[in-house]
């Protein structure tokens, strides 16, 4: 009873927390990892000193990296990764190799030895895939350029932890590494081999299997068995957890499961990312940084700085633009979690003594405690030279009768292109620096940031415009966004994006002129093809998808009122269905043959 | 030197026609015809008028084949005929169309003999049939002796089989340059 209700304290104390800390932060707009390290500041030994122990869960928590590395192969089919082999295999290797020579030469004149000098450097070179990750995640850029960069150079990090492990010990007492036999590598390959074959004809069995009992959480179970099984799978063959598990969600990314693997270990994922953010706070010793807090800022701040030079100039390499720099530059500076293990490492392995290690730790750990201010720094001061400031009083001025479209991707782009074709003058607010950069050059009006900020659509020229159009892909936020200019500029007509049919329906409450479904024209104009392509006339076919369309749009409006009931949905669904069958087929008769009568 | 004939069709439902269908069968394999089947072409109305106005300066003879719907031609050949046959091109003076031949061949529910004054149609067909044949006289077109089918409730397979072989005899004499007049 003793040890349950000490496990239950500490988990209140975790979570209480993390609910206070990381929504504040949320607010503040400094992001969640920051609130997440901040609570582990305050609970931890150098805070109120409530949680003593760090070393267990940090340990446990590092789990939520792997499962963190699991849902980005998920995401990632291995037709994708070879897409990105290039950036992976050039950017990362320049990266780290350059990293490291550059950091090396800088502890170097700072007197260190060789062998400290390039330990040192391998632990800070690479960086924290958590901090990144979360950081794009967070600020919705996961789909964009920079965050693909980013990935590339976190993952060829990933891989490059395998050969540093190997490697390190030799800067050491030059023990040999011990060499690959044959056996292993046959190992390694049996393990792949097994795995691409598991995953293609066992799991679906499996998968289904557990389906069909209707037990939701043997389905949870069984999902994190197969992550954490194929981590500690991969670790047997001296591949590191997180890069196994990311192998592993890589290979399943394919398989139709995928959606429910996400959806079961996501909420994992965020728990536990968010305990080894709390762990990495914990860790923090900040005894070193109040003895001599000025040698250690300046040597993180030194640190960062060369790091983030080398990076911003690979992102020459990489194509990116210039604000897009700055943001890779500020993503990846930072030291991450495998800074820990490798000065764990070299430590244990006497290369350098436990002050400079716990050194390592504090400024690896400060940096990531740094990245989340840089950009939001980034964001609020060095992103707007870039974008906005070329956007003054009088441009908006000029803007007047104008449409503004918010969410530049395929779909607004589709609507844009069309009003441009007529000369319409078209002002755009997109969140996504590269789309920002490439409209510029069209001499496009843009403006950077979250169309669901009134005063960024006031300075967009919301109260002079003709027409708005919320084309972003987040459906959330086009409902949030609609409301709300509705509020404050409610003359202004309102045409939107859609997802599905109940979407339609909340639109119009929120005061949506009108809006359409993002993939039902294009749906249609399939089926229209198909019935062609079945013996239809091309009229008929043409006829049918309108009459189609007509009646769908019909029920759909008439599904307004039962919104909130699920049940009483079905019923009508139901209805509607047999409705629309009846009235399709009796339409049919339009042309009949009456000639007789003629 | 052969003629180029542009068939021009307007059938919105080619599995619900008895005799256009029949008709068209019967000649769209000619190798100086070539057709345009509006409905199939144009689901939508909206019709391409660079390649009808392509294929009409491409042509001699021009065919209007339709079935007769509420007095007139079915919608869409209106609408070809607003949009394809602009100022410039089909009159005016750099009119393009001038002396090439126009042909209606038209089918309908009604018998003849209800074509008539005091008839359930009211008046002839050729009545109803003015509006195409003064857009081609107004485009400076000759215009060729029609090609209709009447009563087409009553017409055995046999007799849509012998109209396609007349239509059919038509069409290939238009090819060798002597149509009838
Ligand atoms: C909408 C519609 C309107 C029609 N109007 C007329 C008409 O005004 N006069 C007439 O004689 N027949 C009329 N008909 C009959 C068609 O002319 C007749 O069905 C057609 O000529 C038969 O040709 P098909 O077998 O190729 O369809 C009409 C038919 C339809 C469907």
């Amino acid at each position: 009873m003793e040890l349950q209700s000490d496990f239950l304290h500490t988990a209140v104390i975790y979570l209480g927390v993390a609910v206070i800390a990381v929504p504040l932060f949320k607010r503040l707009g400094l992001g969640a990892v920051l609130g997440y390290m901040v609570a582990g500041i305050i609970i931890g030994p150098q805070g109120f000193d409530i949680v003593h122990e760090v070393d267990p869960t940090l340990n446990f928590s590092e789990l939520g990296v792997v499962l963190l590395m699991f849902l980005i192969g998920l995401e990632l089919n291995p037709a994708k990764l070879w897409q990105l082999r290039k950036p992976i295999f050039g950017l990362g290797t320049a990266q780290v190799a350059l990293s490291i020579a550059v950091l090396m030469a800088a502890g170097m004149m700072m007197g260190h030895g060789f062998a400290v000098a390039c330990a040192a450097a391998v632990a800070l070179a690479l960086s924290s895939t958590s901090t990144a990750m979360q950081a794009l995640e967070e600020r919705g850029l996961s789909n964009t350029t920079v965050s693909q960069s980013s990935f590339s150079v976190l993952l060829f990090q990933d891989l490059a932890v395998i050969p540093i492990l190997a490697f390190v010990p030799l800067l050491g007492m030059g023990a040999s590494a011990e060499p690959t036999s044959y056996e292993d590598v046959l190992k390694t390959f049996g393990v792949f081999v097994g795995f691409i074959i598991g995953g293609r004809y066992l799991l679906r069995p499996v998968f289904r299997l557990i389906a069909e009992t209707k037990i939701r959480e043997l389905f949870t179970a069984f999902s994190l068995l197969l992550v954490i099984g194929s981590g500690l799978l991969m670790e047997a063959v001296d591949i590191s957890m997180a890069l196994g598990t990311f192998l592993a969600g890589v290979l399943l990314a394919e398989s139709e499961y995928r959606h429910e693997l996400e959806l079961n270990i996501e909420p994992f994922k965020g728990l536990l990312l968010g305990l080894f953010f709390m762990a990495v706070g914990m860790s923090v010793d900040l005894s070193i940084l109040f003895d001599r807090p000025l040698v250690i800022l300046a040597i993180v701040a030194g640190f960062m700085l060369l790091k983030g030079i080398v990076i911003y100039h690979l992102g020459t390499m990489a194509g990116l633009t210039r604000s897009d720099r700055v943001l890779f530059a500020l993503l990846l500076a930072q030291g991450g979690e495998f800074a820990f293990v490798v000065v764990a490492l070299i430590q244990s392995l006497g290369i350098v003594d436990v002050t400079f290690a716990s050194e390592l730790v504090l400024i690896a750990s400060l940096s990531m405690f740094i990245t989340p201010f840089l950009l939001l720094l980034n964001e609020k001061i060095i992103m707007p030279r870039f974008n906005i400031s070329t956007v003054q009083e009088s441009d908006i001025e000029r803007n007047e009768g104008h449409v503004i479209i918010a969410g530049y991707g395929r779909f607004g782009q589709i609507a844009g292109r069309v009003m441009l074709s007529r000369k319409i003058p078209v002002t755009v607010i997109d969140h996504d620096p590269n789309h920002i950069e490439f409209l510029r050059k069209y001499d496009f009006k843009v403006f950077y940031g979250d169309a669901t900020r009134i005063d960024l659509l006031e300075s967009a020229g919301a109260d002079k415009a003709k027409l708005l159009i919320l084309a972003m892909d987040d459906q959330t936020a086009v409902q949030e966004t609609a409301a709300m200019v509705k509020r404050y500029f409610p003359e202004l007509p309102i045409l939107a994006r859609a997802r599905n049919r109940m979407d339609l329906n909340r639109l119009k409450m929120a005061g949506v002129k009108a809006s359409r479904r993002e993939t039902f024209s294009s749906a249609l104009e399939i089926a229209e093809l198909a019935l062609v392509e079945l013996g239809y006339g091309a009229r008929e076919a043409h006829q049918t998808v309108l009459r189609f369309r007509h009646y769908d749009e019909k029920n759909i409006a008439g599904a307004a009122e039962f919104m909130e009931d699920e049940k009483s949905m079905i019923n009508y669904a139901k209805r509607t269905r047999a409705q629309l069958e009846e009235v399709m087929s009796s339409d049919q008769e339009e042309l009949s043959n009456s000639d007789k009568a003629w | 030197m052969t003629k180029k004939i542009a068939l021009i069709y307007a059938h919105p439902a080619p599995n619900k026609s008895k005799v256009n269908k029949y008709l068209l069968q019967a000649v769209q394999y000619a190798e100086h015809v070539v057709v345009r089947d509006l409905y199939e072409l144009y689901p939508n109305m909206f019709i391409n008028v660079d390649a009808e106005q392509q294929l009409l300066v491409e042509s001699d003879v021009i065919i209007f084949q339709f079935p007769i719907y509420w007095f007139s031609s079915p919608a869409i050949l209106k609408e070809w005929m607003d949009r394809v046959l602009s100022g410039g091109f089909a009159y005016g003076a750099t009119n393009q169309l001038a002396g090439k031949e126009l042909m209606l061949c038209v089918t309908t529910g009604g018998t003849e003999d209800s074509y008539q004054e005091g008839g359930r149609h009211g008046a002839p067909l050729d009545v109803y049939l003015q509006p195409f044949k003064q857009t081609g006289l107004f485009c400076k077109m000759k215009l060729l002796p029609d090609f209709i089918v009447q009563g087409v409730g009553d017409m055995s397979a046999g007799e849509v089989a012998i109209a396609g072989q007349q239509y059919q005899k038509i069409i290939h004499e238009l090819g060798k340059g002597r149509g009838q007049s």
